[in-house]
């Protein structure tokens, strides 16, 4: 079964197509909040998360356009991203960034699918190295000491990466006017 | 306006860094960060003396079992054959139409001359003229074995692959199920092995986008499945696609308004899934179009056109893991 014609039996609220959304992405959500959760958060709390994530897919599976495994992924990330701010485990750190104001909400879903295509863009304008150090703090909120160790680098090449790329992204999203 | 960098993420999707496997984080009394580089250094210390076993066993039994392995290699190769990738012919080499007193035949060129013509079904030859134009307006392809495929669009019904083995003597015609629902603009047709085939077609919505189908056979042409891939490819035209293996294949998209990136896209489960490849390139307007694209010994090599851009008319890109591709500046 394709993942459109999963999508469709979730749609229609089919139970067996719930089983076979988690038979197939199960293991890759879980990889997705341990990886977020790090540390933090033990098996428990990632299993729990994880049925948020296929419950939070089937109740809205109206509303999932496109791919099913990057929905699934983000909604891991997202998930996964709050537990760590409700439970006071987010690191510190807050890398503030100026984007231009259109008098739109974030929360619009055409400012969020703009945002998304300016965010892909600049991160494909960062070489691979920084792109992955870029990605693995913002995206899956690993911090610098934790990037070197993963990444074999030292905590100050990570930053300075970091900061790198920052300049990139703000300066793709300041170049061009949103929706 | 200020926003927290990992708020701003929330509407991203990431699926190219490579995951840290969960049981890492989910040891008992839950490791700490100061922990993690003795866990990481101790493990590799300790598995030196079991790779030293490891590969001694691996030896001992490749030699016990080599005559065994020679044997069997040798008594399957009638099965391999029928597996094995197909060579493909030259790129400059193409299959074109010719409509003449004798009927519409199709002939092998490479661009200066006719190298081989090939007669068609004879249900082909009794057409109207808008059948006949449909027809030249379907895709083929030929093999360096001679095998020849080709599709017409059907008119009121599925569309039909022909497959001849014999240089256009005799066909093996087999409709394909659901492409008759396809208005198709433009498309193209392969095999990566003698019973592994492609079938791509793109029925035009309007506004530049496109439906895209893809079919595949597993059993050489003689039953084809479709699936629409256009919710996982930005739904425009493809202009480019091919398949290096049964699994493994490559995409790339016209213009949209994403600019160069992503337009190439990576399958490795026979376009089931399609991933957006990173093209990390100095070009940075207009978009690229795959001309060419080889497998070498360290990876990938692919040859695109810049189209729409200012600056270089083509680019070459490498990759050792068909994700990730660097541009090579040529001198």
């Amino acid at each position: 079964m394709t993942d459109r014609q999963l999508l469709q039996k979730m749609r229609e609220k089919k139970p067996e197509a719930m089983k076979a959304t988690m038979d197939r992405y199960g293991r890759y959500i879980y990889t997705v909040i341990a990886n977020v959760l790090g540390y933090a958060g033990g098996h428990e709390d990632i299993e729990e998360l994880r049925q948020d994530v296929f419950y939070g897919a089937w109740l809205h599976a109206d509303s999932i356009n496109g791919n099913l495994k990057a929905y699934l992924g983000a909604m891991a990330r997202n998930k996964a991203k709050n537990w760590l701010r409700s439970n006071q485990k987010t690191p510190t750190d807050i890398d503030l960034i100026e984007i231009p104001d259109q008098g739109k909400s974030l929360e619009d879903e055409a400012v969020q699918k703009e945002m998304a295509r300016l965010i892909h863009r600049a991160i494909h304008q960062m070489t691979p190295k920084d792109r992955e150090i870029f990605l693995r703090h913002y995206y899956y909120l690993q911090t610098a000491e934790q990037i070197a160790i993963r990444m074999n680098l030292s905590r100050n090449t990570v930053l300075s990466r970091l900061s790198r790329g920052k300049k990139i992204l703000s300066k793709a999203l300041n170049k061009e006017e949103f929706l | 306006m200020k926003v927290d960098i990992k708020d701003l993420m929330d509407c991203y999707y990431d699926d190219s860094v490579k995951l840290d496997d969960p049981k890492i984080f989910t040891q008992p009394q839950a490791a700490t960060e100061a922990r993690a580089i003795p866990i990481v250094v101790s493990r590799n210390r300790g598995k030196k003396p079991l790779l030293v076993v490891a590969a001694f066993l691996l030896i001992v039994t490749v030699l016990i079992a080599s005559p065994f392995v020679l044997t069997w290699t040798t008594g399957a190769h009638s099965m391999s054959e029928k597996t094995a990738p197909i060579k493909r012919m030259p790129a400059w080499k193409e299959l074109n139409w010719k409509l003449d007193s004798t009927g519409l035949k199709l002939y092998l060129t490479d661009g200066t001359a006719v190298n081989a013509e090939y007669p068609l079904p004879d249900a082909f030859q009794q057409l109207s003229e808008k059948e006949y134009s449909l027809i030249t307006s379907g895709i083929s392809c030929i093999t360096a074995e001679e095998q020849i495929i080709v599709f017409i669009p059907g008119l009121e019904f599925d569309g039909i692959v022909a497959i001849s083995n014999d240089q256009g003597k005799t066909w093996l015609e087999q409709f394909v199920p659901g492409s008759g629902d396809i208005s198709t603009s433009a498309s193209s047709v392969g095999f990566t092995s003698s019973q592994r085939g492609w079938l791509l077609l793109q029925g035009t919505l309007g506004g530049g986008k496109a439906e895209l189908y893809l079919f595949t056979t597993k059993d050489g042409g003689m039953t084809w499945h479709g699936n629409s891939i256009k919710e996982q490819v930005e739904p425009r035209q493809i202009d480019y696609i091919t398949f290096i293996s049964d699994q493994e294949g490559y995409l790339s998209v016209g213009a949209g308004w994403s600019g160069v990136c992503p337009n190439v896209y990576r399958t490795d489960d026979g376009g089931g899934t399609w991933t957006p490849c990173s093209l990390q390139t100095d070009v940075f307007e207009g978009y690229l179009s795959i001309q060419n694209l080889v497998q070498t010994e360290d990876g990938y090599i692919m040859t695109c056109a810049v189209i729409g851009g200012a600056g270089s008319t083509t680019v070459t890109l490498q990759s050792t893991s068909g994700l990730m591709w660097n541009e090579v500046k040529l001198r």
